[in-house]
């Protein structure tokens, strides 16, 4: 398969992917290193676009840049005290960079490796609703529905958790 | 000619897109103004002024528009001395942006066909079009909520966080709301839900969604308005106590947040009548005439036809503008405290009652 406009995509998209990711480790302003995480997850729904999974690159949208982000973001804006910088690490957090800075290496050589050789699968090869709502929809719940369930219980759990949680720090009365 | 026929085609419903909602954007601050005027009883913005020879051209005051534009564009720029600039500059695009590419995926009209292939007058059809919708408009949040904690001043930050808890809060109830119409339709694409809503229900009301999820109407309506941070939701902005989070933007940077606010009145308006009023859809206006339950007709060309049914979109998306403003003008701000038990204790647990009975009806339906 030759060079193809969507190859030179998924190269512009990964390398701004692996770049955002970089940023969020190296960024020292929480908020701006939160931004950056947003950018990355948009780069990774550009990611999946290019390969026909437009339903998982919505979600990803929605729900990642678009729910969970929100309250990150909202958090730190809550919490965070702006002439605070951290000026000691602890060694824990002196040893997580390079450890971060490795996974962030792993992810990037596994993207370029995909822009080398280039192997996007064709269209033809795939059916033709691949990738949309409702040929997810019956992967979920026909072949499945049990896992679906049990990771619904599980959140279901999550956030019954939250709430205890939330509520034993309340003062007894 | 042909060969170049799409991508012209391309030019024409990404142009269609931008000119209504620019297009519609400034008036939409004159009527803003004017409308309150008249419900106040005053009269309202009409200074600005062309003169052609010795007469002044005053066209009802709709020059203000463009004259308040070119005070923006031209007005000082200051910016907080302890304000991050990055944060601050970002801000009023990523408010922006999202409520212009929110409108990619509604139909502003049916499909056009020339020489037997079809062209819609539609940006974008995904299959997965309701929920690019949300996943789009729920960035918004970002603009605002960055923007009140860039701006290094404790107004601007309790705008910013209000207005982060409320959108939050009602994106909930929102997205909720529409999942009965989504399950009814049985699509989660805008284009084949206004073509479902031309069929007939007991063959004389038109399937719109409105007739089919009165309460999913309402539940909308509420939840888009808090969304849109407008009267009476405002608490975010509240101008007569915190004036919000674009406090200590000035010149143009705060007219993109002025801009992004009158845009999302028109995306609202435009999924209001997408979701809820058949779209592009005229009742009994079928694809080659009119065909009337109670007998007889009236064949129309296809060209005729289309151009109604655009017609018909227009004049419902400006009715829904009008009626938005006109809420503004006629309701009194709630109180924090009343915006979130609406939210979650109101909202919240109606739509998902309508969805389960939603749900329920339409397996007893299929069945």
């Amino acid at each position: 398969m030759g060079f193809t406009p969507e190859a030179l995509l998924f190269a512009v998209f990964s390398v701004s992917s692996v770049i955002a990711a970089l940023g969020v480790v190296v960024i020292r302003d929480p908020v701006k290193a939160a931004l950056s995480l947003i950018a990355c997850f948009f780069s990774i729904s550009c990611l999946f676009v290019l390969q026909s999974a437009e339903l998982l690159a919505v979600l990803e949208i929605l729900v990642y840049a678009g729910a969970i982000m929100v309250l990150f973001v909202f958090v730190i804006m809550l919490v965070e005290n702006r002439d605070e910088a951290i000026v000691n690490p602890a060694l824990g957090q002196r040893l997580g960079v390079p450890l971060k800075l490795a996974a962030v290496a792993l992810v990037a050589f596994a993207l370029l490796n995909g822009v080398r050789r280039a192997g996007l699968s064709t269209p033809e090869d795939l059916p033709t609703d691949f990738g949309s709502v409702s040929s997810v929809g019956h992967e979920f719940f026909d072949n499945f529905l049990f896992h679906f369930e049990v990771t619904s219980v599980l959140l279901l759990v999550g956030i019954v958790g939250a709430v205890v949680i939330s509520k034993r720090r309340k003062p007894q009365t | 000619m042909d060969v170049w026929l799409p991508y012209a085609w391309d030019v024409v419903r990404l142009g269609g897109m931008l000119a209504i909602l620019l297009g519609l954007a400034g008036p939409l601050t004159w009527a803003e103004r004017r409308q309150s005027a008249m419900i106040q009883d005053r009269i309202g913005p009409n200074r600005a002024a062309i003169k052609i020879g010795n007469k002044e051209w005053r066209a009802f005051g709709l020059l203000h528009p463009l004259a308040d534009v070119i005070k923006l564009l031209t007005k000082e720029d200051t910016v907080n001395i302890r304000a991050d600039r990055f944060l601050y500059n970002l801000a009023p695009f990523i408010s922006l942006v999202p409520a212009l590419v929110t409108f990619a995926v509604i139909p502003f009209g049916p499909d056009v066909t020339i020489n037997g292939v079809a062209y819609p007058l539609q940006v974008a059809r995904l299959d997965a079009g309701i929920l690019y919708m949300f996943a789009v408009s729920s960035l918004a949040v970002f603009g605002v909520s960055l923007a009140g904690y860039a701006s290094a001043s404790k107004l601007a930050m309790m705008g910013g966080l209000r207005a982060a808890a409320q959108m939050i809060s009602y994106e909930v109830a929102m997205g909720l709301s529409i999942m009965g119409l989504v399950l009814y339709y049985g699509t989660l694409e805008p284009y084949a839900m206004v073509r479902a809503q031309g069929e007939l229900l007991f063959g004389f009301l038109p399937a719109w969604g409105v007739f089919v999820q009165p309460l999913a109407f309402i539940l909308f309506f509420t939840a888009a308005t808090a969304e849109n941070k407008r009267i009476p939701f405002d608490l975010a902005e509240g101008e007569s106590e915190i004036i919000g989070y674009f406090v200590e933007y000035s010149g143009m940077k705060f007219g993109m947040f002025y801009m992004a606010e009158y845009i999302e009145v028109i995306v609202v308006a435009g999924t209001l009548t997408t979701l809820f009023f058949g779209g592009w859809q005229i009742p009994y206006l079928m694809d080659h005439g009119f065909v009337f339950p109670w007998g007889g007709g009236l064949d129309l060309s296809h060209a005729a036809v289309t151009v109604l049914r655009i017609g018909a979109f227009m004049g419902k998306l400006l009715f829904f503008c009008w009626f938005q403003l006109m809420l503004r003008w006629t309701l009194p701000r709630f109180r924090y405290d009343q915006v979130m038990s609406l939210g979650w204790r109101r909202l919240l647990p109606i739509s998902l009652a309508n969805l389960v009975v939603t749900a329920a009806v339409v397996l007893w339906l299929e069945a």
